[in-house]
């Protein structure tokens, strides 16, 4: 497997970046390259920073430090107005869609609103890209009408996504989409991102559950207090781990008696 | 403490349909409040450990939730799994007398000396709730007391129920956790730390059986294999049979020997774990085992060395 960490195309690049929240810098040194059709996973324990890397990566951390560049632009420094490109390439999925999701919408609207907030144009609970996009994360185009109660948990976590897609984006972070899921159903969120990957989007997959990765992403980078202990590709990292945190998460996974 | 008196609290705090300690283990929030007060303030003897649930049925407006549900809690921990939706939680609302309002509940616990006590005389379920059956909560953190420290939370209990042999700080090194935390509010306390916090109050009401439900959902891997390894080691330790609700087959299999395993409200199979994962009648069972097994392509990447 090639490195996935250097050469050309990176669409979104970190660089030494730091995170500060409340004055304490809470992660530091961040080196992350992300590309359209490759998937990267930041696995780590609670606590370690994961899910500070994502808001920082969209914009909602404004307290950066090192460099962050979207399509050769740099970030860090650059006014609100820099990120604008940079917001509709890039979607985040909550971790949980569930409360993500406004009571009041339908699913048709909630992905309308996407579209709206990004200036894009608009879709009708009829239109043939709505009924796309509900497809592509496997979800009935008849559940269009649907309110986020009236879905399961499952259902609410596709369209967490489905609403991230509506943008159009080229990359995808997602923070722990699995974590409130039931095994089965797990899976069959997995599957769908290795569609996505498949299909050209760049995906950021943040999770402590290492037993998912396998086959569903290139790269892997474990955090800890805020820094990358170890790094590489995903069966390098998964199947000689050499940090003891790596280990421990790998050791800590459930195991079926053989 | 009837049904009705119990319903009325979980409103009141806006529990929404998952349980807190309070209420399973006569804890804390309420005891401010004229419930608790009316306790009996002996303290009665677990009907000799093991529980077993005969024709457990759930109606609510003529739809049957659950039905026929027949199992033994005995002396090996039991797993309860099921996909979102079985009824897991139900079930254990049903058992502990806190089904939700306008609900039928049908059937009874058989205790091993004998003691038999109807699934639908919601007093009599009051009465054994928090002493013979106690619930480990999902979400722990939410059902502590935000206002008052972890040893008056702790200190509350022993002296409820009468337990004279632990205090607070040995309940926490039991599950694990440092005694200096006992002088912590809930807020300063990690989401790892209030589960076992949550887990040190329900030891100290000295139960027979303890109701897991999903008590490591929201921790991560490593907190959650801690949590398992001390929720094994300090049931063994004190006798208290353990009912584990998860929807993790794999997790189960390293707590529980035994697994009963729920879909849509029935009972669809039962057995020994181990013989559930090597021949699955069911396809719920199915899908449970399969979905464990796609995990095995960890353990077959490279040939890292196991951490001991």
């Amino acid at each position: 497997m090639k490195d996935m960490s250097e050469g050309p195309g990176a669409l979104l690049r970190a660089r030494g970046l730091g995170i500060s929240l409340g004055g304490h810098e809470v992660v530091t040194g961040l080196d992350l390259d992300l590309r359209p059709g490759a998937a990267v996973a930041l696995v780590g324990p609670s606590g370690a920073g994961k899910s500070a890397v994502l808001r920082a990566l969209v914009g909602l951390e404004p307290a950066l430090r090192g460099s962050l560049q979207f399509a050769g632009a740099e970030l860090v420094g650059a006014p609100a107005r820099g990120w604008q490109p940079l917001r509709r390439s890039v979607q985040l999925c909550w971790q949980d869609a569930g409360a993500a999701l406004d009571p009041h919408l339908t699913v048709a609207e909630a992905l309308d609103e996407a579209r709206v907030l990004l200036g894009l144009p608009r879709w009708r609970a009829d239109s043939a890209e709505l009924g796309e996009v509900l497809r592509r994360v496997a979800l009935d185009p008849a559940l269009a009408t649907r309110l986020p109660g009236a879905l399961s948990g499952g259902q609410r976590q596709r369209v967490g996504i489905a609403r991230a897609l509506a943008a159009g984006p080229a990359l995808l972070l997602a923070d722990e989409p699995t974590s409130a899921l039931d095994r089965p159903v797990a899976w069959a969120l997995v599957d769908l991102l290795r569609q996505l990957r498949a299909s050209g989007l760049g995906i950021l997959w943040v999770t402590h559950d290492l037993s998912l990765l396998p086959g569903t992403v290139d790269e892997v980078l474990v955090l800890a207090d805020g820094e990358v202990v170890e790094r590489g590709a995903t069966e390098q990292v998964l199947g000689a781990p050499q940090h003891p945190i790596t280990r421990a998460l790998r050791a800590a996974v459930p195991r079926l008696p053989a | 403490m009837d049904g009705r008196v119990c319903r009325a609290m979980a409103r009141m705090f806006q529990l929404g349909d998952k349980l807190s300690t309070d209420l399973a283990t006569f804890g804390t929030r309420a005891g401010h409040g004229s419930v608790t007060g009316r306790l009996p303030r002996t303290v009665e003897v677990p009907y000799d450990r093991g529980v077993r649930v005969e024709k457990l049925g759930c109606e609510l407006d003529g739809r049957q939730l659950l039905a026929d549900l027949d199992f033994d809690v005995g002396d090996d921990a039991l797993a309860l799994l099921g996909p979102s939706g079985a009824g897991k939680s139900l079930m254990l609302r049903c058992i502990l007398g806190l089904a939700p309002a306008r609900t039928i509940v049908r059937g009874a616990l058989i205790f091993a000396d004998g003691r038999r006590v109807g699934l639908d005389d919601v007093t009599a379920l009051a009465r054994l709730r928090g002493r013979v059956l106690t619930l480990l909560p999902q979400a722990a953190a939410a059902s502590l007391d935000p206002m008052r420290r972890v040893e008056a939370q702790l200190r509350e209990l022993l002296r409820m129920h009468g337990n004279d042999g632990d205090s607070p700080t040995s309940l926490l090194r039991l599950v694990g956790l440092d005694a200096e935390l006992a002088l912590r509010h809930p807020h300063a306390l990690s989401g790892g730390q209030a589960q076992r916090v949550a887990l040190a109050l329900a030891l100290a009401c000295r139960p027979a059986v303890l109701l897991a439900d999903e008590p490591t959902a929201s921790l991560d891997n490593l907190a959650q294999a801690q949590l398992l390894d001390t929720l094994r080691v300090t049931c063994t330790a004190r006798a208290i049979r353990l009912v584990l609700v998860t929807h993790d087959l794999a997790l189960a299999a390293g707590v529980c020997r035994r697994a009963i395993i729920l879909d849509a409200g029935r009972l669809v199979e039962a057995g020994e774990i181990g013989e559930l994962v090597d021949a699955p009648r069911h396809p719920v069972t199915r899908a449970l085992v399969a979905a464990a097994r796609r995990a095995d392509a960890l353990w077959s990447l490279g040939v890292a060395k196991e951490l001991a």
